[in-house]
């Protein structure tokens, strides 16, 4: 009766009344749930209360948002009142009484309670909401971070809990905070009362003084001394990085990167030393490692790429590859992701993660089955630390990994007494080929790495007194490659066709071809250069012509001919399209000519081959040029000053005629030696030293050589990429250098004197490491690998002596075999899939190593021509 | 389900210019106003048909604000094709785009297929950004560009359609090479090639081009 009176009442104040306030209604809710817990407790002990009553049955879940809606509200009222400057909105009334009541103090409590059942996932929920929604910076207060911090404590306690995804949840809000504000981790971590706490920034939470209870001033929780340091959220994570559920794993991973990339040094410190964090990481590789079927197979190995991230495999999946592939991607998503992690984590972080991973993972699993006799197991571990080598991208794990192979590298004079390095270079001697294919593969792939200790200590072994090379012998490197080749590749661009002087009549003999191939291309200076100053070059390239091909055709120099000059027409106009850009552009397209015309020499020597059609090369130097174009302007900026004085040095086109052009005085200063005329002996002699008889390639329509030169051009620059800061390479003090028994040159050029005999595949291999280290813009490197002299350092043998063996060995057995020439060019046609392996002879190791060795050759004549160039362009800049 | 390939999206740009409502409405068809804000990376999926071909898109969200750059940047490695959005209603968002761009052609591999998206056409009232100026940038950067609004569900299909079907003629001109799944394309299990790992003709080429 009274009850009816009291609706009727409520009735007509509500239509009388305004609508109750945002905050009446936000305490309304509150009070609503306050209530269902007083009630409860009131009827505990009678049998209207049910313990096991799920959350869902009572009204608090309705309540919890409607407080929500009712701050979000709040503040979304005081932001368009504000003209939303949320940084700057005061606290509204909802907010204050929150923060003045504690009421996030007490839902933590009825959260950890669980009760009703249920409770605990609402709790995080409303956490989540209230963190996520809210724009004005609230955690810096006490009533918030308090609680917050004791719910971070109450996730990951349980494996395969129910509420994972609300935690994970959760915990994603508070990184996301912690990260956008470093300053708040401070709230976090636990340490020491006896610590100082650190004062945290006023300018946010000077908005909320005027509440009672901030304690900004006291960031840190403190604890009892006798307690460790502690990053509770960093070891909530780092359970949950264990669940089942691998959407919560991807989670919390990325919780990680963000905790681990704070630059907060206490909050790494305590990760890394205080916190099981890098354990945690690595035994997770060891243990995926451990998982993946040792019967894999290295090309699968080899071929898998997997990033870490949201990604979703099935076993379905597998059975479509090969068996193991989910373990292997599992494997390889997870090293990714720590990999990741360290490029981007704070150096602390970064350095304890790389070293537990070496610890745990490398040297207790990794390195048993690295020196496992049981040769499939070695190959299946040595394919999965090439492949790891090959995806790590961070520089303290690499280098980490370097100190796994090589020993500890203290700068030690001796050479290292490591296991590994020496026991992976002995490895590649082994009987099984497939053994030796892929520790080699390992060893190239080492090789390739921007690390210098790792090249130093397979490469250049120190030991003064054993092999020192005379410094006449040697070929000056250019320390700066990289600006020299990009420049090489600049050069191809903008030929004005306008300025160039025609010179048809003498395009009859061979000698007169080269400059007239040179004029073509539209530079008169360089052709000065050419012609002016290196008539021994003219006549060596003259001799070639008719040496290895006989008579030339009138008509095919003038086909030559007229190519080039279709093809300069071409590079006109795209002069004339970049002429409207910049003018920067244009100078230094002029002023870099010469290359250009120095580049086709040894093109010239090899297409003049009467065989051999012509426009393949054009074909491929329109395209270098295209590309170079791009390339050029995109790095037109930043190369602008080099090429500004390399066009000073050079003179301009009108001077064209002066063959004193500085740069010819450069080169003839530069080192004390003749480098034009070396590298046109050089390319001359890595392409004739396969014997006609027993060359293969020139039947076919594309020899190959402007591929050849391409690569090497792409790859010289990567390497000067790669190993840009190195000290070895910058000195050039270092000129000593031991291929004693066991060390990696002396190996290779074993196996390579062995080319005529070992497999196919090996002598790809070993071929490719040695293609590797040839581009190394090191002088002992030059001097070993692509020097022709006759002459052998003391005590040692160079790459040129070991293919002079090989060559001298095939001559002799090629005339025991009858149609010798034949045969080998059947199975380069069989090699390059043209004919059908099953209907021909068995495939021999001689005929196919033949063919290896003249590709080899190849890419040797291409990569001493690249690298000459680069040395070209750094002494002209120089002057 | 089967299909015949898959292709991961990922979808970027400023926070608060309606990534997550885009996707929620392309795969659920459903617009909510009040959401959290993304953290890290979200993630959902959905099949389309190309040209007779059940296609998957599995599209990461990710979160806007710079403090998740990190992470959503190991993103971008291995996917098909992104979506970067801005908010028609908020300049800034717009301004912001080359920063994005820079982002994502940095990180990503060099034929994704980027789709410039101006969203929340609804609010025509508060256009900030003109259609043409979109239309400008993209052109531009050599972008296909839309207008969008998450809420009325205006061109979201389209929208996600039309990059797949780019990314699909790429895949016919031979552009991706659909074997490397850090292509992000995979081809469904029941199109997969007969032995993807063999050493076939791979020994030729190499013997041709160089043993690199």
């Amino acid at each position: 009766m009274f009850n009816k009176f009291a609706a009727a009442l409520q009735h007509a104040v509500d239509a009388l009344a305004p609508p109750p306030s945002q905050q009446e209604q936000f305490v309304h809710h509150w009070k609503a749930i306050t209530h269902y817990f007083i009630e409860s407790s009131m009827y505990r002990h009678t049998k209207k209360y049910d313990e096991r009553e799920p959350i869902e049955a009572t009204s608090i879940p309705h309540h919890l948002d409607q407080m929500l809606d009712s701050l979000h509200h709040e503040e979304a009222g005081q932001e368009a009142g504000s003209g939303s400057v949320p940084e700057g909105s005061t606290t509204g009334p909802c907010m204050e009484y929150m923060l003045r009541h504690k009421i996030l103090e007490t839902l933590y409590a009825l959260g950890r309670a669980d009760c009703p059942l249920g409770m605990k996932q609402h709790v995080l929920m409303f956490f989540t909401h209230l963190l996520s929604r809210t724009n004005q910076p609230i955690l810096p207060h006490i009533n918030v971070h308090r609680p917050v911090h004791r719910l971070i404590r109450l996730c990951g306690n349980e494996q395969a809990a129910p509420t994972e995804a609300e935690e994970i949840q959760f915990l994603g809000v508070i990184c996301a905070k912690i990260k956008a504000n470093p300053y708040l981790v401070n709230f976090f971590l636990e340490v020491p009362t006896a610590a100082s706490p650190h004062c945290s920034g006023p300018g946010i939470a000077c908005s909320l003084t005027d509440f009672e209870g901030l304690e900004g001033a006291q960031p840190y929780h403190p604890i009892g001394p006798n307690c460790k340091l502690g990053f509770p959220l960093v070891s909530s994570l780092l359970s949950l990085v264990q669940s089942p559920d691998s959407r919560v794993v991807i989670k919390a991973c990325e919780g990680l990167l963000l905790c681990a990339s704070l630059p907060e040094d206490m909050a790494a410190s305590i990760i890394a030393e205080h916190s099981r964090f890098s354990q945690v990481l690595a035994a997770q590789l060891a243990k995926l490692y451990i998982l993946i079927p040792r019967s894999m197979h290295p090309a699968d190995i080899d071929s898998t790429e997997a990033k870490w991230g949201l990604d979703q495999y099935s076993d379905r999946e597998d059975m479509h590859t090969f068996a193991g592939k989910r373990h292997l991607l599992s494997f390889l998503s997870w090293l990714d992701y720590c990999d990741q992690l360290i490029l981007d984590a704070h150096p602390k972080v970064s350095s304890a993660l790389s070293r537990s991973i070496c610890k745990t993972f490398l040297e207790d699993v990794l390195q048993p089955d690295l020196l496992q006799v049981c040769e499939v197991t070695a190959a299946f571990a040595t394919s999965i630390m090439t492949r790891c080598v090959r995806l790590v991208s961070s520089q303290v794990f690499l280098e980490h990994i370097a100190t796994f192979i090589i020993g500890s590298s203290s700068g030690d004079k001796c050479p290292t007494t490591s296991k590994l390095q020496h026991y992976f270079i002995q490895r590649s001697n082994h009987p099984s080929d497939e053994l030796s294919i892929v520790t080699l593969k390992l060893l190239e792939v080492l090789l390739q790495k921007p690390c210098e200790v790792l090249f130093e200590h397979l490469v250049l072994q120190r030991a003064p007194e054993k092999c020192h090379l005379q410094a006449d012998m040697e070929l000056t490197v250019t320390t700066d490659g990289s600006s020299a080749v990009t420049a090489i590749g600049e050069s191809q661009v903008l030929i004005d066709s306008s300025d160039m002087p025609v010179s048809s009549p003498s395009s009859t003999s061979p000698t007169s071809s080269i400059s007239a191939l040179s004029e073509a291309d539209g530079e008169a200076g360089p052709v000065a250069y050419i012609d002016g100053k290196e008539p021994t070059c003219q006549s060596t390239i003259s001799g070639v012509s008719h040496h290895s091909q006989g008579i030339c055709d009138q008509e095919e120099e003038r086909e030559a001919l007229s190519e080039q000059e279709d093809r300069t027409g071409r590079q006109g106009e795209s002069k004339a399209v970049i002429a409207g850009d910049e003018s920067c552009a244009v100078t230094s397209g002029d002023d870099l000519l010469s290359c250009e015309a120095e580049m086709l020499v040894p093109n010239h020597t090899h297409k003049a081959d009467p065989i051999d059609n012509g426009s393949p090369m054009t074909a491929a130097n329109n395209d270098i040029t295209e590309c170079d174009l791009h390339e050029h302007n995109d790095d037109g900026d930043g190369d602008g000053d080099d090429e500004v004085s390399g066009q000073q040095s050079f003179g301009a086109p009108g001077q064209a005629d002066h063959a004193e052009t500085p740069i010819t005085a450069a080169v003839a200063e530069g080192e004390g030696h003749k480098p034009s005329v070396d590298i046109h002996h050089v390319v001359h002699t890595f392409l004739t030293f396969v014997p006609h008889e027993a060359s293969s390639c020139e039947e076919l329509e594309d020899s190959g050589y402007d591929t050849y030169l391409k690569d090497a051009h792409r790859q010289y620059k990567a390497v000067c990429i790669q190993c840009r800061m190195w000290k070895c390479i910058e000195s050039h003090a270092d000129r000593h250098v031991i291929y004693g028994a066991d060390s990696l040159l002396d190996m290779l050029f074993d196996k390579l004197s062995k080319i005529l005999d070992q497999s196919y595949e090996l002598n790809l291999q070993v071929t490719s490491v040695l293609a590797k280290l040839v581009l190394f813009p090191h002088p002992v490197i030059h001097e070993l690998l692509l020097c022709t002299s006759e002459v052998t350092p003391p005590g040692g043998r160079t790459l040129y002596s070991i293919l002079s063996k090989v060559v001298k060995d095939l001559e002799v057995r090629m005339h025991r075999v009858p149609e010798f020439k034949q045969g080998v060019a059947h199975t380069r046609r069989q090699l390059m899939g043209l004919v059908p392996e099953s209907d021909s002879c068995e495939r021999s190791n001689l005929m196919e190593g033949v063919i290896v060795l003249e590709e080899f050759c190849k890419e040797l004549a291409a990569v001493a021509f690249v690298k000459h160039h680069a040395t070209m362009f750094q002494s002209s800049g120089a002057q | 389900m089967s299909y015949a390939y898959l292709f991961k999206y990922i979808i970027i740009g400023d926070t608060g210019v309606g990534k997550s409502c885009l996707l929620l409405q392309f795969t659920d068809k459903r617009f909510q106003p009040v959401h959290d804000l993304t953290i890290g990376v979200e993630f959902g999926a959905r099949m389309i048909t190309i040209d007779g071909k059940q296609i998957k898109l599995q599209i990461w969200d990710t979160a806007g604000q710079e403090s998740f750059r990190s992470i959503t940047r190991s993103y971008y490695r291995g996917a098909a094709g992104a979506l970067l959005v801005y908010d028609i209603t908020r300049r800034d968002t717009f301004t912001h785009l080359t920063t994005w761009l820079e982002d994502a052609r940095q990180h990503s591999n060099s034929n994704m297929v980027i789709m410039l998206i101006g969203n929340k056409t609804d609010l025509e009232s508060r256009r900030d950004v003109k259609k043409e100026e979109g239309e400008a940038f993209a052109r531009e950067h050599g972008l296909i560009f839309m207008e969008t609004s998450a809420k009325t569900a205006a061109n979201v299909e389209e929208a996600f359609i039309n990059t797949a079907k780019e990314i699909y003629e790429k895949i016919q001109e031979g552009v991706f090479d659909i074997n490397n799944e850090a292509n992000g394309i995979k081809i469904g299990p029941q199109h997969s090639p007969s032995s993807p790992h063999a050493p076939s003709g791979s020994l030729g080429q190499q013997a041709g081009g160089g043993c690199c």
